[in-house]
């Protein structure tokens, strides 16, 4: 059974995108099958691994137009071995207006995913609470939200939060205390202390809930877009490439838990 | 005006948010029973009940309870009688699974008050 995760936050420019394809890619270097799902119109995970819009007939606003279209119809392979991508292309901007009026339009990709063989599903949201993150958000086992330091993004997280106890049908107490979610601080700067100082303050009560390793800003992360490759590929030595890293492990750690799995340290040198 | 005291009460939607509070609410009630098992651990005022060992599948409530009535007895007793010998406390006090419940603190501190202020006419 896949263990689906929603990368979230309807604030853009958060690192969504990023997170999604660097965690993927550490993941199928790891040696576990993995897809990403683009649920963004703008489709930056599909270009920003590579596949290129014209290379494919279908993509996920087929999966949102079509009933009963499976989630495997339209996945395509990547340059990665093990790691996949469901592809979305602007026509899912007008796929999800149209869902608006269909019956459980929320269930749409829970749905789709049934069936579908991998051992990681990691969905990349689009910038927005609409009926595409409703649906990631109830397909899913687990979110990360990305979250600049910045007081707009604490904003949008507690907006974020409040969707997330609505959609999961959680109570305060349960969205806490069961493992739905952590907090990614991401282009974190140490220069700037004083607002560092601020923000992780006013997110101090969610230390618990949030990954103890922060991405740090990193310019090789905005060139591997450039070059449509994971930042393993681009720059296995830069900082960005050692923070995916971290994150991977802590990540499967905490799958591991969930799961009640042995632990199993991720062997470095399959990503670097 | 310095950059970092324009930031004071500044409050964002997340500090707002229902679960944030709760959140500092525990994270309070979390250090208060820590400074208490502190003082529990390293104080030297005497004991004037029996403390038995709670077992590891007591009760959690019971037990917070019970360590928080002996701390204010212990309180009283050295307040009431400064000049009476100190036997130590046990070296190992049994650490409840939660703190004890914030209203029963308030009870216990208000009842000590209350046997203080009895002492103190009784004794004119």
């Amino acid at each position: 059974m896949s263990f689906i995760v929603a990368i979230l936050n309807q604030k853009g420019g958060t690192g969504k995108t990023t997170t999604t394809i660097n965690l993927a890619a550490a993941l199928a270097f790891q040696g576990y099958r993995t897809l990403m799902v683009d649920l963004d119109p703008q489709g930056h995970t599909t270009i920003g691994i590579g596949v290129e819009p014209g290379s494919f007939r279908e993509s996920m606003a087929e999966v949102f137009t079509i009933p009963k279209k499976s989630l495997n119809e339209v996945v395509v392979p990547t340059y990665i071995p093990k790691l996949f991508v469901a592809p979305a292309t602007i026509h899912l901007a007008q796929a999800a207006e149209q869902v608006y009026s269909r019956v459980f339009r929320e269930a749409i990709l829970a749905q789709a995913l049934k069936g579908v063989d991998f051992e990681f599903v990691i969905i990349d949201c689009p910038p927005s609470l609409g009926v595409l993150t409703t649906n990631s958000l109830f397909a899913c086992d687990f979110i990360i939200i990305p979250c600049q330091i910045s007081r707009y993004s604490l904003d949008g997280l507690a907006d974020l939060l409040t969707t997330i106890e609505t959609v999961k049908s959680l109570g305060l107490e349960e969205l806490f205390q069961g493992d739905h979610f952590r907090v990614l601080l991401t282009m974190f700067d140490k220069r700037n202390r004083v607002t560092n100082e601020y923000i992780l303050e006013q997110l101090k009560p969610y230390r618990e809930k949030t990954f103890a390793t922060p991405i740090m800003k990193n310019e090789a992360l905005n060139q591997a877009q450039i070059t449509q490759k994971s930042i393993f590929d681009y720059d296995p030595k830069s900082s960005g490439a050692q923070d995916y890293y971290q994150l991977t492990a802590e990540f499967l750690e905490i799958w591991q838990k969930r799961n009640s799995l042995p632990e199993k340290r991720p062997n470095l040198q399959s990503c670097l | 005006m310095a950059k970092k005291k324009q930031f004071a009460g500044k409050k964002t939607k997340l500090a707002e948010l229902p679960l944030t509070r709760v959140l500092e609410q525990k994270a309070g009630d979390e250090a208060a029973w820590e400074e208490l098992q502190t003082s529990a651990a390293t104080g030297s005022r005497q004991l004037f009940l029996s403390l038995e060992r709670t077992g590891e599948e007591a009760a959690g409530t019971l037990a917070a309870a019970y360590l928080q009535v002996l701390q204010e007895l212990t309180g009283l007793q050295a307040d009431l009688e400064p000049d009476a010998a100190s036997s130590p406390l046990p070296a190992l006090l049994p650490r409840p699974a939660i703190p004890p419940a914030r209203n029963l603190i308030q009870a216990l501190r208000l009842a000590r008050k209350g046997l203080q202020d009895l002492h103190r006419l009784l004794s004119e």
